[in-house]
């Protein structure tokens, strides 16, 4: 089944980070298949136009951040007092074994496994790094480090990082702050990449401590929850006998009677050349866009996900039994997809094991509309392909399946 | 009845509030909106759920008899014009418990505009004679402006021309009969069926360049910040200052964002009661509606409890209620935008779309019959929600 499937893997051979700047060699998996070279810590153009069966449509990129009701993954905002703490499941020789790998010099080595900085606790090891080495560890090293630091209790920000927008913070920062410049600068000290260049920011305790107050804190917070979202216009400036094409797309086969209703209408004013994307999504997506999950649209504390956005396109409502689910069950009512991609297409990203990392809905062009991550910091938003695939490349391949709804 | 008086002068006053159109963009505190007209046709598969009137036109008395509508007529017709009408084919019919006139279509079309009115008046207060009652409504300064240059052919732009009548500042059509016995072909007439499902309704740009007041536009429409999806999308996009638009629809709240420029569907109604102008308005700020809402009887205890009076200037989110004296009820209810826009819908049919209109069109849907009474309503703070 899944071999007749449109699918492209995402290859990553080899990543070297040079600041903010990666470095991506890829090369075709097997010679077979379609690939893309997805490259997690490239910052992007910010406006693109894509021309298809959709018509034209110009896409111009926006950061949207968190509100502080969202900002629900703060653990580090009530306990950043505590300060700097790797927890480390193992024994100090272990602990040095991992520290010589990651090419720490024997001084550091000699500082980070020996009372007063480290305390061996029997069943795991503490270690509070001074600042001159936690601020001075070179990225590649850090990702290595962060990697083996786990205990058995509560998952910290270690195990647990949080994933930056692809791009990182010179993307985010491009667009303005009332966080000081100091503390930019220091995010992007401390952000590191794991092998595949995802983008994480783990020690967030230590930067906290350096804001200047609980507010420049929570703006610390809102900050690195950025992403990029952005506008979509499609153009309405077309030859007549290109209308029917046009309405023909986005109505998808009737199942969005919104995007009938609003495009001839549209198309009959001269004076209207372009129409926001918002107008054109079906109900559910139209709601939802640019938002962030609330109250309402969750149940308890269980969030919508990518898979209740994803499976709810075209219905009125998310659906609250997919809120949870790890892995839908799709065979009833889709089947594969080929190209051409059509609006609406369900977009699953699989992991080498076939597990689903994540799914959203293709838009037209490049965009996707999605939700990532069932957090409630994550909003609804259209993203790039490029950004959507480069948020879940967590192995060194992924692969990519396109489904469509039936009639 | 206490807040009954304290409304009683704002049907006359409305419009002298509601700041002029021709206002100094720069001075608004809504911004620079650029609204764009666009005309709705109600999709085929709901037209299909409404039988078409027969080519022959019929006038229905009910709880009538013949010689006290003949004595009517005469008050307004000449005396060959009612002995015209008896005389024709079916002449005054008397029904049990109804009268039923059945003029001509050239009779119809002959007839003075003021005498139309006059008539159309009696027959709007039945509602067996449903294009009365609710007119197809032209909310245009000709028929030409409302149909565009290619939707309907010449012959049909010439009868509408002649059949409609003002009312308010809008232009009213009831003859629905008369127009479509015109048609030539069974596809013709349903184009122009269709054609008589227009409404219009506004796609809004808002432009914010280096020299506006981004705190006050915020403000404006995030209602001090209380719209908590606005704010994130309005900082989203003016965030970094400079020259750019966005669509207003981003900023509505959930339920309006979310319906606007849509018909309802059957689904819609599917719990009992189908969305009205009430359940519009009084669920506008929600994000799961109360389909109670849709009840009249829900809307003044409901706003008794969660909104209060509103005084000028009126401002985004404001309720505006209208009511009917002779009834002594809400008739209607819609969402103040900005300028003279707000968020309707327009009764309870699924052939009304949830859409962005000037306020005076909307009085003139609602003034059949009589003038509403019109009051604005102000949701409380959270303190006292």
């Amino acid at each position: 089944m899944r071999s007749s499937l449109q699918k492209f893997p995402l290859i990553l051979l080899s990543l070297i980070l040079f600041g903010e700047i990666d470095l991506v060699l890829a090369q075709n998996a097997n010679g077979s298949g379609e690939s893309r070279v997805v490259v997690p810590g490239q910052n992007r153009d910010a406006t693109k136009t894509f021309s298809g069966p959709w018509g034209t449509i110009s896409f111009r990129e926006a950061i949207i951040e968190a509100p502080e009701w969202a900002i629900s993954d703060g653990r580090w905002l009530a306990n950043w007092q505590e300060g700097t703490v790797w927890r480390f499941q193992g024994n100090i020789p272990q602990f040095r074994q991992v520290l010589e790998t990651a090419r720490f010099s024997l001084s550091e080595i000699g500082v980070l496994t020996n009372p007063p900085t480290l305390r061996n606790f029997g069943t795991h090891l503490e270690i509070y790094p001074p600042e001159n080495i936690l601020l001075n560890i070179p990225r590649q090293s850090r990702g290595y480090l962060y990697s083996k630091l786990k205990t058995k209790g509560e998952r910290d920000l270690y195990e647990v990082p949080i994933q930056l927008a692809p791009g990182g913070v010179s993307r985010i920062s491009n667009s303005k702050t009332s966080i000081s410049p100091d503390i930019v600068d220091l995010i992007t000290q401390l952000t590191y990449t794991r092998r595949t260049g995802i983008l994480y920011i783990s020690d967030l305790h230590y930067i906290a401590g350096k804001a200047k107050s609980d507010e420049e804190r929570l703006r610390i917070a809102q900050f690195i929850s950025r992403e990029p979202t952005g506008t979509a216009t499609l153009s309405l400036d077309i030859p007549q006998e290109e209308r029917s094409n046009l309405l023909s797309y986005w109505s998808a086969r009737g199942k969005n009677t919104t995007a009938e209703t609003i495009l001839s209408s549209s198309l009959e004013n001269p004076e209207i050349t372009s129409l926001d994307l918002s107008h054109i999504l079906p109900s559910l997506p139209k709601r939802l866009l640019n938002t962030y999950a609330n109250q309402h649209s969750s149940i308890g504390i269980r969030h919508p996900n990518c898979y209740a956005t994803a499976l709810s396109f075209f219905e009125d409502e998310l659906s609250p039994q997919l809120v949870e689910t790890l892995q839908p069950d799709i065979s009833n009512r889709y089947s594969p997809a080929s190209r051409p991609w059509q609006f609406g297409d369900l977009v699953v990203i699989l992991s080498s094991s076939g597990q689903w990392l994540h799914t959203c809905n293709y838009i037209a062009g490049e965009i996707l509309f999605t939700k990532n991550g069932k957090n409630p910091e994550r909003p609804w938003v259209i993203q790039t392909m490029d950004d959507v695939f480069a948020s879940y490349l967590r192995e060194d391949s992924v692969t990519v399946a396109f489904f469509r709804l039936r009639e | 009845m206490i807040f009954q008086k304290s409304f009683l002068t704002l049907t006359f006053t409305l419009f002298s509030f509601l700041p002029p159109i021709s206002q100094s963009e720069d001075l608004s505190p809504w911004g620079n909106m650029s609204p764009k007209k666009i005309y709705l046709e109600a999709p085929s598969a709901s037209l299909s759920y409404f039988p078409r009137p027969s080519y022959r036109p019929v006038w229905k008395f009910p709880e009538s008899q013949s010689e006290e509508i003949k004595a009517f007529l005469l008050t307004i017709l000449t005396p060959e014009e009612v002995k015209y009408l008896e005389n024709s084919e079916v002449g005054i019919q008397q029904l049990e418990g109804e009268v039923r006139v059945y003029p001509t279509v050239s009779f119809i079309r002959q007839l003075s505009r003021e005498k139309k009115r006059k008539i159309y008046q009696k027959l709007a207060q039945y509602r067996a004679n449903p294009f009365h009652y609710q007119p197809v409504f032209l909310h245009a300064d000709s028929v030409e402006e409302w149909f565009g240059n290619n939707r309907l052919p010449a012959s049909s732009i010439a009868l509408l021309k002649e059949l409609a009548y003002p009312i308010g500042s809008s232009l009213a059509f009831s003859d629905v009969s008369a127009f479509l016995s015109i048609s030539g072909s069974v596809a013709q007439e349903e184009s122009y069926w269709k054609a008589l499902s227009r409404n219009y309704s506004m796609i809004i740009e808002l432009a914010v360049d280096e020299g506006t007041d981004l705190e006050a536009l915020k403000n404006y429409w995030t209602i001090d910040g209380r719209l908590e999806s606005a704010t994130i999308i309005f900082e989203t996009f003016t965030r970094d200052g400079g020259k750019t638009t966005f669509d207003i629809n981003q900023m509505l709240p959930s339920i309006p964002r979310k319906y606007y420029n849509s018909f309802p569907t059957l689904r819609s109604g599917a719990a009992g009661t189908f969305p009205n102008g009430f359940w519009t308005s009084l669920n506008f700020f929600s994000f799961l509606p109360d389909p109670a809402f849709s009840d009249w009887t829900e809307v003044i205890p409901y706003l008794k409890k969660r909104y209060s009076p509103a005084e000028e200037p009126y401002r985004y989110g404001d309720l505006i209620l209208f009511r009917s004296p002779s009834m002594d009820r809400p008739v209607h209810a819609c969402v103040y935008l900005a300028d003279d826009l707000v968020f309707t819908k327009n009764g309870i049919s699924i052939l009304e779309p949830w859409v962005i209109m000037h306020l005076p069109h909307v009085i003139d849907r609602f003034s059949v019959r009589e003038l509403p009474e019109v009051q604005v309503w102000r949701r409380n703070p959270p303190s006292q929600q």
